[in-house]
């Protein structure tokens, strides 16, 4: 059961989709809004999710990393790092830190969407771990009005 | 320990010494090629999208969107930061409208989900202006989507993003005075 909803970060649809992207803070917005991603984490935050299914997917994956080649599963390892963004366990915790602190070129993206996971992540004392208020004030001042399509 | 195994490749990244008009670092890394499982992807992601894209370059590695534009297809610039700091220290204009777009200039996608902040999407070049019903005149865009897609040329808003969820906004940008 678990093994099979972690399969679903393997979807067809899910991976050709995210081939859009190449910046950790986009693929994080987009992965975050997939079902896919949302079963795991519900599945994480119910425990029918279990953390040896998840130690054995993510060893699966790692099956296929091969030096001087793109990991053909870094965004598969992305999108659970996605699903994890709200699971307040140890295993999530010491997955995320794990996974952002990855420096292989190999692994360009995966551990970018971790990173910015952990930065959006909620402190314990309820803040966002980015500075929201800084991110805002440069986009502000870079802001500009927007194109108009023709009609 | 979840990534002991992937740790033993050690430390293969490649970067190359990249700055900003005004000489700041503009982080990077070459991106591999892909293996022939990333291939069959990215070819469902242009089937999804792509049925009236024209192919300028097959898939491959190396660089990325931000990477063809900003640095000749040398290497992958992967940060949103990185993109934010190149359109300020490079004098990039923004403008909106779409009748004032020539060759060369940039267009620049930035995209929201809800109530997030807007956040950095997608980058090409403006390669052709091709004449559409009447006076509409329609930029044609060479861009290269993700970090291991081909090169394609499409017409500006021809692009997936609101169809994954996004509201985007497409920006204009030129170093013309």
């Amino acid at each position: 059961m678990s093994a099979s909803v972690l399969e679903g970060l393997q979807s067809e649809d899910l991976q050709a989709n995210a081939r859009s992207f190449s910046t950790g803070p986009a693929l994080r917005l987009f992965l975050g809004q997939r079902p896919e991603v949302l079963e795991v984490r519900a599945g994480l935050r119910q425990g029918t999710i279990t953390e040896g299914a998840v130690n054995d997917f993510i060893a699966s994956l790692l099956k296929a990393l091969r030096r001087g080649v793109l990991f053909p599963h870094d965004l598969t390892l992305g999108a659970l790092a996605v699903a994890c963004e709200e699971v307040q366990t140890p295993f999530a915790e010491a997955f995320l830190k794990e996974l952002a602190e990855m420096s292989l070129a190999e692994m360009p993206l995966g551990p970018r969407i971790a990173r910015e996971v952990l930065a959006q992540r909620s402190s314990p004392g309820g803040q966002p771990a980015r500075n929201e208020s800084v991110v805002r004030s440069v986009e502000t001042a870079l802001t500009t009005e927007p194109a108009q399509p023709p009609t | 320990m979840l990534f002991e195994g992937a740790k033993l490749l050690g430390t293969t990244l490649r970067r190359l010494a990249l700055a900003t008009r005004l000489g700041n670092d503009i982080a990077n890394e070459i991106i591999p090629e892909p293996d022939d499982l990333e291939r069959w992807k990215l070819d469902h992601f242009v089937k999804l999208y792509g049925a009236r894209w024209e192919l300028r370059k097959p898939h491959g590695g190396v660089y990325n969107c931000a990477g063809h534009a900003w640095a000749s297809r040398r290497t992958a610039v992967l940060d949103e930061d990185a993109v934010r700091l190149i359109l300020g220290d490079d004098g990039y204009r923004s403008f909106a409208s779409v009748e004032d777009v020539v060759q060369g200039d940039l267009v620049v996608y930035w995209g929201k989900v809800g109530e997030s902040l807007e956040t950095f999407l997608h980058v090409g070049m403006v390669c052709e202006i091709r004449p559409g019903p009447g006076s509409v005149r329609f930029p044609w865009v060479l861009s290269k989507w993700g970090a291991t897609s081909g090169e394609w040329l499409h017409r500006y808003d021809d692009v997936p993003y609101d169809r994954q969820g996004f509201s985007p906004r497409i920006e204009f940008r030129t170093d013309r005075p």
